[in-house]
């Protein structure tokens, strides 16, 4: 979503919004590894892979002329002692979070897996996604509270914690907090047309006509719901309580449930 | 190796560097470069390259990466060709190159058309220029194919007694011997396909507007993160906006998580009308 509107709103042109050739850059993929540091990650193993993607990351921030974003999967972790994003050169995070009880249908659906398996997922200090098979290199999550404290305690760089549900239910004001936070001038004009053309229903009719090529295989859809609250509606009560049992201190710090654990999306 | 290096157990270094990356250091008539647990692979203006082997590293595996980085810093240094990031075979209606990032199917699509009897010239590294009649030229590299075990047997290739590219099978990658299918000569190139995976359902192939084929030569050149550490960035700009305005490049979008080589096999003969 964030990427979206960065795309749209720092477009040069009132054009349609391509949701298949997005600015930025993911360092996610295996063309990142490839292009960055000159070699074919499908020719190195993971290790190697791990050893690399910390000192291409660095050299990719500190080559850069101007501020470019980048997008991460990966918690804020460490490679051999070497962090994975870089200090120097990195301006600062814009930190994408949303409630774990609507992340468990996304993610499910994500991958292909029944709701239990996901949760189940969300717990796991080891969890790691994507495989050079897929164009992505291995990208280390840990736990759903794990990936939050890693970005949001003690990182060495600015962080900006944006809630999804902001971004949908105080869509303007979240975004200009982003603008701010991201040191670009504000412009009102590009901001109404950014906002436009990434409202959900354009990019789930876009991703209907012509696919989306960030889709992975087994999903129906990528831009599939998006909808606050959804969890009310998939998962059952015991889902729900193994979810905020496991990550209740962190969903009552960013404000998904209250002092007594109850929800409050 | 299609160079002979000097190997060396003295710690390898430049003076006056200029410019460094994540695996290079370099000046205008050197490059040095460090892969981890393998090499260091000095290579100089002359051309010359000398070669520091890490402790407990394989033979197979300081091959792997001379035979790939340090011949498209060679390329580079001459300034003559441009080593483009591509497999090629050779057709009746000339060089046919294959493009696309790491997994894209590459490899297992030049089997394909080397199954069928076409010639085959390059596995990942297809160094290309305008020759004197302006015409686009490709050079035939070594002749041997790297897929993975379940690519060459699909393809239809003997998988007994496969080499792996590297030491221990650390990735699943085998060398295939296309010594018999090889063709030695410089071949004029008649159209670069560059494959991309969707998530439709549809195989497509549309031609690439100057602008995405200038962007397509730009970032698939080999060695592309040492250009501005070998002082080319601007003769890299000059030369593949000149190979922009003659080449034939189109792109294939190739559904994900579906065997399609026979089919974009296929669709690349239809429109050579091979």
């Amino acid at each position: 979503m964030v990427r979206l509107f960065l795309s749209a709103y720092r477009s040069e042109t009132n054009d349609a919004l391509d949701i298949n050739h997005l600015g930025g850059f993911s360092a996610s993929t295996t063309e990142y590894i490839d292009h960055f540091a000159g070699l074919d990650a499908s020719e190195l193993s993971q290790d190697e892979i791990n050893y690399y993607r910390p000192r291409v990351n660095r050299d990719f921030a500190l080559s850069r002329r101007d501020p470019v974003f980048v997008k991460i999967h990966d918690a804020y972790t460490y490679f051999g002692g070497t962090p994975l994003i870089p200090t120097q050169g990195t301006l600062g995070v814009i930190y994408l979070i949303r409630n774990p009880l609507d992340i468990v249908k996304s993610y499910a659906n994500h991958y292909g897996m029944g709701i239990t398996n996901a949760i189940d997922d969300m717990d796991n200090p080891e969890l790691t996604i994507g495989t050079i098979q897929k164009d992505q290199v291995e990208q280390r999550l840990m736990t759903w509270s794990g990936h939050v404290t890693s970005w949001t305690e003690a990182t060495p760089f600015p962080v900006m914690t944006l809630r999804y549900e902001d971004l949908l239910m105080n869509t303007h004001e979240t975004y200009c907090s982003l603008i701010r936070f991201s040191g670009l001038p504000y412009d009102e004009n590009r901001m109404k047309i950014a906002l436009d053309q990434t409202q959900f229903e354009n990019l789930r009719k876009q991703e209907q006509n012509g696919g989306f090529n960030e889709k992975p295989m087994k999903s129906v859809a990528f831009f599939r719901r998006g909808k606050v609250g959804g969890y009310r509606d998939e998962l059952t009560q015991a889902q729900i309580r193994q979810v905020i049992d496991t990550h209740g201190p962190l969903m009552k710090r960013f404000g998904y449930i209250d002092e007594k654990g109850v929800p409050l999306f | 190796m299609l160079f002979t290096p000097q190997y060396t157990h003295e710690h390898l270094s430049i003076d006056g560097v200029t410019c460094e990356g994540a695996l290079f250091q370099s000046n205008s008539r050197q490059m040095l470069i460090s892969i981890h647990g393998v090499a260091d692979y000095l290579v100089e203006v002359g051309p010359q390259v000398t070669i520091r082997p890490h402790p407990n590293a394989s033979e197979q595996d300081i091959t792997l990466f001379a035979d790939g980085l340090v011949y498209a810093v060679l390329l580079l240094q001459k300034r003559e060709y441009l080593p483009l990031h591509a497999g090629a075979i050779e057709t009746p209606q000339g060089a046919v190159l294959i493009c696309g990032a790491s997994g894209s199917g590459k490899s297992s699509l030049i089997a394909s058309f080397v199954k069928r009897g076409f010639r085959f010239l390059s596995d990942d590294t297809s160094p290309v220029k305008v020759n004197e009649d302006g015409n686009v030229i490709t050079l035939p590299y070594l002749p041997q194919l790297k897929l993975s075990r379940d690519s060459a047997a699909m393809s239809g290739f003997d998988t007994v007694g496969l080499q792996p590219i590297r030491r221990d099978a650390k990735v699943d990658k085998f060398y295939l011997d296309l010594s018999d299918c090889f063709s030695n000569r410089a071949s004029p190139v008649r159209t670069v396909y560059v494959l991309m995976r969707h998530s439709g359902t549809r195989l497509g192939m549309e031609k690439l507007s100057m602008a995405e084929k200038m962007k397509v030569l730009l970032n698939r050149t080999n060695g592309f993160p040492f250009i501005k550490g070998l002082g080319l960035s601007e003769w890299h700009f000059k030369r593949t906006a000149d190979l922009a305005t003659r080449l034939d490049i189109k792109r294939i979008r190739r559904p994900d998580g579906q065997n399609t080589h026979t089919q974009i096999t296929d669709l690349i003969m239809r429109d050579l009308q091979l």
